[in-house]
């Protein structure tokens, strides 16, 4: 049978935000981890866009971007991977991006923990429903 | 509900429509405002439209007026305009900017039907689809059509100069008022209150 979310364990000290994924997606875990897979390309696809637009210089572009990633990070952790996505989105909109590209590599780092951290979870989930 | 989901991150509108399409809705999804007056003016029977804040190109605010003019002719006829929500991750008063702040403010002025905030809360969204699915009370009043009598009424008088068309619009203005007081009301309006045409010299 299919643990609830609240019943699986995170890392201790970890970045997920188990709270806010119940206020999110509800004790779901299918839902979950299609939310989880989603998250994986999407969140590298964005990455790559903020990652250009701050070597670009493109200001509008980096805020847009890092307003997307924050929307979704969000989902799943407070951590610094969302803080570092806000940084570079007020940086973008205030067109104060010149050291938009040290932080584009923070945020990277950031995201990765957390995308490490979720996949350790969806496996979870996964083994749990076979 | 026929729900239509506006939204430029697909991450959010797979959220979106997994927590509605679990409750039964019917859900549709787009990615740009412009997508969404185009699935609209294909479909108007959607009875929510819940959009993004922030989007590339029209955003959300600018949807809901653009939503407002099109006309919404249905096989039942008319059809009243869709209950819009707004969803934003700008939270006045941790994150959000000038111009951000303005446009929820405008949003709140306009009549969204809900300001969601994001991560969205599943349980508030369920909730807030709950109350959208109650049928609103009284009849939406197009604001354009007591506007342009007012303005036959006012040409009209100008034309003339002449008392009659000064108490024709003088009963106009209480007519459209009693109106809106019953579009307010939660009783229905006086079917009195609702039609007599203006009649200018013009059209006599």
């Amino acid at each position: 049978m299919c643990q609830t979310l609240a019943e699986l364990p995170l890392r201790p000290g970890g970045v997920i935000d188990r709270e806010q994924l119940l206020r999110t997606f509800g004790d779901d875990p299918p839902l979950i981890a299609e939310m989880i897979t989603m998250f994986q390309s999407s969140s590298v696809s964005l990455l790559a866009e903020i990652e250009a637009a701050a070597t670009a210089g493109d200001a509008a572009a980096l805020s847009r971007h890092a307003h997307s990633l924050k929307g979704t990070v969000s989902m799943y952790s407070r951590g610094p991977a969302r803080e570092l996505s806000l940084r570079l989105e007020l940086m973008g909109s205030a067109g104060m991006i010149e050291s938009a590209n040290e932080t584009v590599v923070e945020l990277r780092d950031a995201t990765g923990i957390l995308l490490e951290e979720l996949h350790d979870l969806l496996a979870m989930i996964e083994g749990a429903d076979r | 509900m026929k729900v239509l989901i506006v939204d430029d991150v697909s991450f959010t509108r797979l959220h979106l429509e997994r927590v509605l399409q679990a409750e039964s809705h019917t859900v549709v999804s787009v990615c740009s405002a412009a997508e969404a007056l185009s699935a609209y003016r294909e479909d108007p029977t959607f009875a929510v439209v819940i959009t993004d804040l922030v989007m590339r190109g029209m955003d959300g605010v600018e949807l809901f007026q653009q939503l407002q003019r099109m006309e919404r002719i249905t096989d039942e006829g008319l059809a009243d305009p869709p209950a819009v929500v707004l969803l934003t991750a700008m939270h006045p008063g941790v994150n959000a900017q000038a111009r951000d702040i303005e446009r929820i403010d405008l949003a709140r002025q306009l009549g969204f039907a809900e300001i969601l905030y994001k991560p969205v809360d599943r349980e508030l969204l369920i909730r807030t689809m709950k109350r959208l699915s109650v049928p609103r009370r009284g009849k939406i009043v197009l604001i354009d059509e007591p506007i342009r009598r007012m303005h036959e009424a006012v040409d009209a008088l100008l034309i003339s100069r002449d008392h009659e068309t000064v108490d024709r619009l003088r009963q106009a203005l209480v007519l459209e008022l009693a109106r809106l007081d019953a579009f307010n009301a939660t009783e229905p309006p006086k079917p009195d209150a609702r039609s007599a045409p203006l009649e200018t010299p013009a059209a006599k």
